[in-house]
This record gives structure tokens, sequence and C-alpha cells, in this order.
């Protein structure tokens, strides 16, 4: 079953392909996944793989030698922050510009956090916005067994075409990314009423730095990740004085396993790909958000009619 | 060394306020302290023409010079923007050029901006067009410090950049001899930057004077930002 049913459901690729594997075995998981490599080394195309390290190790023997014409990523570094996949997709789009190419993502595995899964979900949805206007082959790898039921339902949704043992199907509940990722469907968890406070006006970031510093290394992060955090959070509160009202609300707490900051302010982002687009080479703006999105382990941002809240996690 | 200054003033009232309070009759009596209110200079023709204010205070650092000053110094208030008047609008336009014109000659200019009275997007449009900031409210000690190095074309940076203060970096760059195929950062004091002032250096280097920007001795958070925009592919970076 060297699926070259995948080939009939996408003779011709005028733009993106974007299909969710639905998996329920190794087998059928590298099945699946290599028959699309393989179709896609057949035809010269840049194949880029981004999945959790094990899985890369099992597609890698399974390709044999032409795993040196596939360039890896492991998805629990790369998607750790599921805002990050999207811009090193972009990445290699360009670097092969004119040229069809695959990529192989499977940004949700067994184990992830309910809040990681929210940001893959949208992510996901985002990838048929991002990539639209791209020739591009997108295989998303799901563990129908390993998954709750939630997930796969969901992409269902976020993905137009399905493949299941070997065989392709227009998936008939497809929505629209706009839809799908409305802030209302993934709501914030109620921030702690105690978190500590500060509350931020125009042009006041040195004071900003100060307070993620101290609660930062008062919550035990170690220095790097206090820079990272310091970093981050003055990006974000940069963009409320660029893009929004100039003021904003800061507040920090921890969590079991990680802390986390939040910055609320009254502008409104409508860009939904805000944060994930690549700038102009020499471009002055733009690279703030990829920054954040590079530094902290999972990025939140929702805007409302009352304004975007913009969390940060930083593991620790 | 003598310096005339010129002082333009919201209201006629606030020019005697002032006079009092740097005890300066002398001085108005030498021709060297000059007032003007608002309606006397900005809004003299109204609507507000920039044109037309670069062109006065042109001919007014000429006539210091004329006159022996060694130099000419302005500054004025600038709440007259927020009342309303025509032309206002074009008050962004006016500092981002009157900057350049008094870069090339021995002369000072300080706008005021209340921020009781400009909002948001107004001061961080005059942060934008002003190269060189000053706000006691946000002022620390571990501000910025930009000065050019002594034994080779480039820049010493000591303290944090942020968008507060990205105008003076871009400022000092643009300030280096257009002729150096060279120019040194040197990063050792520097504790902070955000990502649009790295984006400054990069700029140095890909700008309309191509030429290599070498980087310095960055430590921490500094050097972290470098490695996650993969400066090195744009400019040179050693650490020591």
């Amino acid at each position: 079953m060297t699926g070259s049913s995948v080939i009939d459901i996408a003779p011709v690729r005028p733009t993106l392909w974007h299909a969710a594997l639905l998996y329920d075995s190794d087998a059928a998981y590298v099945d699946g996944v290599v028959s699309f490599l393989h179709e896609g080394l057949a035809a010269d195309e840049p194949v880029f793989v981004a999945v959790p390290r094990p899985r890369v190790d099992l597609i890698r023997a399974a390709l044999a030698d032409s795993a040196d014409r596939v360039a890896f990523a492991d998805m629990t570094e790369l998607g750790r922050n599921p805002r990050r996949i999207i811009p090193a997709i972009r990445r290699f789009v360009d670097g092969h510009r004119g040229r069809e190419v695959r990529f192989v993502g499977e940004p949700i595995w067994p184990g992830r956090t309910t809040a990681e899964v929210a940001e893959a979900t949208t992510h996901e949805a985002l990838i048929n916005t991002a990539f639209a206007d791209s020739t591009a082959g997108v295989l998303c790898p799901y563990d129908v067994h390993g998954l709750d039921p939630t997930v796969i339902a969901d992409c269902h949704r976020t993905h137009p075409d399905l493949v299941e043992r070997g065989v392709g199907r227009p998936s008939t509940q497809f929505t629209d990314p706009a839809v799908l990722c409305k802030a209302a469907a993934w709501p914030l968890s109620a921030a702690p009423a105690d978190a500590p406070t500060l509350e931020f006006g125009f042009d006041q970031l040195w004071d900003v730095r100060r307070f993620v510093q101290e609660q930062a290394s008062a919550a035990g992060l170690v220095d790097e990740r206090v820079d990272d955090l310091v970093t981050a959070v003055n990006e974000v509160a940069t963009n409320t004085f660029l893009h929004g009202a100039g003021f904003g609300q800061l507040r920090v707490w921890r969590e079991p396993e990680s802390l986390v900051c939040e910055v609320r302010e009254a502008s409104h982002i409508l860009d939904p790909l805000a944060g994930r687009r690549l700038p102009l080479p020499h471009a002055k703006g733009g690279r703030g958000m990829l920054v954040v999105n590079h530094l902290c382990d999972l990025v939140k941002v929702r805007t409302d009619h009352e304004g975007t809240t913009t969390r940060l996690r930083m593991n620790c | 060394m003598t310096w005339g200054v010129g002082t333009i003033c919201p209201r006629a009232s606030g020019y005697p306020q002032l006079s009092t309070a740097i005890t300066c009759d002398d001085s108005v009596a030498a021709g060297q302290l000059v007032g003007r209110s608002a309606g006397e200079s900005y809004l003299a023709e109204p609507p507000f023409d920039p044109d037309l204010m670069i062109g006065i205070l042109g001919e007014a650092v000429d006539n210091a010079l004329a006159d022996g000053f060694a130099g000419f110094r302005v500054t004025g208030e600038m709440c007259w923007a927020t009342r309303g008047v025509a032309g206002a609008d074009r008050l962004l336009d006016y500092e981002r050029r009157v900057s350049e014109v008094f870069a090339t000659r021995p002369a000072a200019a300080v706008g005021q901006y209340d921020r009781r009275r400009f909002d948001a997007a107004a001061l961080a449009g005059a942060l934008e067009a002003h190269p060189h900031v000053w706000d006691p409210v946000t002022a620390h000690d571990e501000g910025l410090s930009v000065r050019p190095l002594t034994d080779r074309v480039g820049l010493r940076l000591d303290g944090e950049i942020d968008m507060t203060n990205r105008g003076q970096l871009r400022r000092a760059l643009a300030e280096l001899p257009t002729t150096a195929t060279e120019i040194h950062v040197e990063l050792t004091g520097l504790r902070f930057i955000d990502a649009a002032g790295c984006a400054e250096l990069l700029a140095a280097a890909s700008g309309e004077h191509r030429r290599l920007v070498v980087l310095h001795n960055a430590r921490g958070v500094v050097r972290r930002l470098i490695e996650v925009l993969k400066l090195d592919s744009d400019v040179e970076v050693h650490h020591s």
C-alpha cells in the first residue's frame, strides 16, 4: 500500500493542497508519509518534514538513502510554540521560489496540553490562509488512537482534504479559517485575581522591563529565560504604542510548570497572520512578534471588543 | 563662546516667566535672547506652514552667525498644535525636516511636548521625528549613551535601546562619515536592544552607502537577540 492514491487525489496542484493524514499505527504512518514524500522526490520537489523526533527517525529509516534529500526538523522544538511553524514553512517555500514544495507537519501529538492544542489547531486553520497562493502540498499526520476525539474532529475542520488508509477524500467539515479562529471559540483561562500587575503608559518600556525582570527572577526562571521574557514582553508592549492605544496592563503569574506574562490593551489586531509573516529583507519593522514567537514556549493572542490580550508562556 | 538664543513661548505671558526663571535681562538687551509667541511664529500666517517656519529659522541662524554669535539655539513649545489649528497635521513633517536643516549648522533645537496635552500617537510620532529625546518622566541613569569611537569609525553604545531612544542610534549612525567602508559598534556596555534597534544596525550595513558593519562584544540579552535575528548573515559579529 505505497499510496499511489495520494497522487490520484492531487494530480494537479495549482495552489495549496492541505490534508490531514489519519493514522492508527506506525505502519499506516510510514506508508502515508513516505508515499507523499516519494511522490515529491520523484518530481524533484523540495521536501521538508517537521514531526516529533521519534517519528523523524521512523521516516528516515523508511526513506533510506533518499532521506538525504529531505529537510527535517523536530516538531517538539520547532512547533512547541505553534506560531513558529508558518514562518518556518514560509522560509522553506521562499527559499525554493518558483518550485512546488511539500511539507509534512505534525503539530499535535499525544501529550500536548489543551492550551497548546488550541494554538496548534488555529495554526492548522491559518496554513490555508498563509499558503493559499503557494504551490505546495502540506500533509499533517493525526494519531486517531492517541489523540482526543475532539482533536480529530477539529482536524476535519482545519483541513480541506483527508487521507486515510491510502485513500484521499475532501473533508465535508472543512471550515473557513476566519470563522474557526474567532477569539470567542478559544477562550483564555481566567488569570489569577492576585497576579502582580503593572499599568504602563506611553514610553514606560524601561519600567515594563524592570517589572518583568523582577517577577521572572522571583519566580525562579533561569537568567537566560528571564532575558528572553524581558525581550518578548518589551516587543509586545512596544506594539501597543505603535499600533494600539499607548497604554496597557501587564500581569505575571506562575502556573504549575511555567511562568505566564499577559499584556492587555485596547487595540484590535485584525490580521490573522500578524506575527507569522516574514518581513521584507531590509524592512525596519515587522520582526517584533516573530522574535516573541521564537523566544516563548507558547503565545496566545485574542482580540475581542474590549481589545487585545497577549499571553506569553515560559516553561520553567 | 556666546550663543544666540531664540525662545518661542505658547503665549506672550510665557516669556516674562521664562525670563524671570533664567534672569536674562542682559541677554535680551544684548539681542542674545529673543522670545516669540506661537501666534508670532508658527501661526503668524495661518495655516501652519512648515516651509515658511523652516525659512524663518534658517534666516535666524544666518543672522545669529552674521552678528558674530558662535551658534544658535531655539526651543519651541508645541501645544498650539493640539488646538485644532489649520496645518497642525503637518507638525511632524516640519519636525523631521527642521532636524535635517539644523543638522548641518552650528544650531540646536528643542521641541517641547507636554505629555498631558498630546495623545500617545502624537507623542510616538514626535519620538520618531526627533533624533534625540529628553523625557524627565522616563529618563533614567540607565538610559542610552551613544559616543563615537576614538580609534576607528564607529560608535560605543551604553545603556538600553528601545523605541523611545532608537532615533538617537539612527541619527548617530547616519552622522558617521559616508566614506567609511567599515563601521564598528562596541556593545560591551549595551544592556538591552529591541528588534527594531537591531534593524537600525542592519540598515547601516544595507543602506545607500553599503559598508561592512562589525558588532563587537555583545553580551547577554543583546547577544541573544543578535543570534535570534541571525544578524550575522548581514553584518560581522565579533565576541571577545
